[in-house]
């Protein structure tokens, strides 16, 4: 009869143990809310995309074709200048001021002709020196070139030329001093061309 | 008795657990400006070119940089909420760009500024600003012209 009684009594206990086992298990839930507490998971999440761009050209190629030549001009008391220029019309122009005079000569703007596949003149961006001074040969006299001017011609335009051999035109403006010695003066300037 | 008082606290428990995965987001990122490794000349040899999320510009290799046009990605975290401590996820492997007539390079190594995978907002609520660069992988004789693709960044909250 002793063993009946007990018997009962144990199956009642179990239920009891069970619901404090799921009292444990809700508590983490209530500590999520409370600030500070890291070990609650992830409770948001946002992504953004971006574009990534470039933009490659072949290997550009520039090469000289025709020197700047001033041609000849007369010195005179006075300073003086004489410009190439190659910036206006088909034909670069020879001009000159103060003291100095046109001579009888051939002049031209130096030459050069841009290669590059992918290539269109309003993507090209010239770099011209400041300044270069030119030396006569056979003395040590000096004249200074300066304001150098440069110009693409394309012989076609819009996108259908992109690829097309592209010519450079460069001038500049030339100072002579009064009384300049006479000779042959020369000097060498570099330029340099970027695809953007 | 004893059961009736517990069960409800229990299901009370579990509401309080639920509310924070369903809320509304606490943290958003959002793009500002895209990564741009601008004009490049690429001759008979490979090389690469590296944009640091400075926005900084350096090449290796074949590789010759032309322009001023390049720049870091930019990105803006916003929290709204809780912590101000977030996970920064970048790429971790290859982003491919395609070109002309379905020609690719591939962009990696992408890095940050702030660099690292814990970040943190100044305050919250408060937004932070994330710059993004990437080295992009050049081959001999590129074909020439536009490339493009798409990279993701991911932030979590916790």
């Amino acid at each position: 009869m002793t063993r009946l009684r007990e018997s009962p009594l144990r199956k009642s206990r179990p239920p009891g143990r069970v619901i404090a086992i799921l009292l444990l298990a809700a508590r983490p839930g209530a500590v999520a809310v409370s600030p500070g507490v890291a070990e609650s998971g992830p409770q948001a999440f946002s992504t953004a995309t971006a574009g990534v761009s470039a933009h490659v050209v072949s290997g550009l190629s520039i090469r000289k074709t025709g020197d700047l030549e001033v041609g000849a001009v007369r010195s005179g008391s006075t300073a003086g200048s004489v410009t190439i220029s190659a910036t206006d019309a088909a034909a670069p122009l020879r001009t000159a001021s103060g003291g100095i005079s046109l001579a009888s000569s051939g002049y031209d703007a130096a030459r050069f002709v841009v290669t590059g596949t992918s290539l269109s003149p309003d993507r090209l961006q010239l770099s011209l020196p400041v300044q270069v001074v030119l030396s006569r040969v056979g003395g040590s006299e000096t004249v200074v070139a300066h304001d150098f001017t440069g110009r693409f011609v394309g012989d076609c335009s819009g996108a259908g030329c992109a690829g097309a051999p592209i010519t450079l035109l460069v001038g500049a403006t030339l100072d002579i001093g009064a009384d300049q010695p006479g000779g042959r003066y020369v000097g060498t300037f570099t330029v340099t061309v970027n695809e953007s | 008795m004893i059961r009736s008082t517990r069960f409800p606290l229990f299901l009370l428990g579990a509401l309080l657990l639920a509310i924070p995965r369903v809320g509304a987001a606490q943290i958003t990122i959002q793009n500002t400006a895209g990564l741009n490794f601008g004009s490049l000349a690429v001759g008979g040899s490979a090389g690469t070119a590296v944009i640091s999320p400075a926005g900084v510009r350096t090449v290796t290799g074949g590789v010759v940089g032309l322009g001023s046009a390049y720049g870091a990605a930019s990105f803006t975290v916003t929290i709204s909420s809780g912590s101000a401590t977030y996970f920064l996820s970048l790429p971790t492997g290859n982003t491919t760009l395609t070109g002309p007539g379905g020609a690719t390079m591939t962009a990696s190594t992408f890095t940050s500024n702030p660099s690292g995978l814990i970040q943190q907002v100044p305050s919250v609520p408060g937004s932070q600003t994330v710059t993004v660069g990437a080295t992009l992988n050049v081959a001999a004789n590129q074909t020439p012209g536009s490339y493009a693709g798409t990279f993701t960044v991911t932030v979590f909250h916790f």
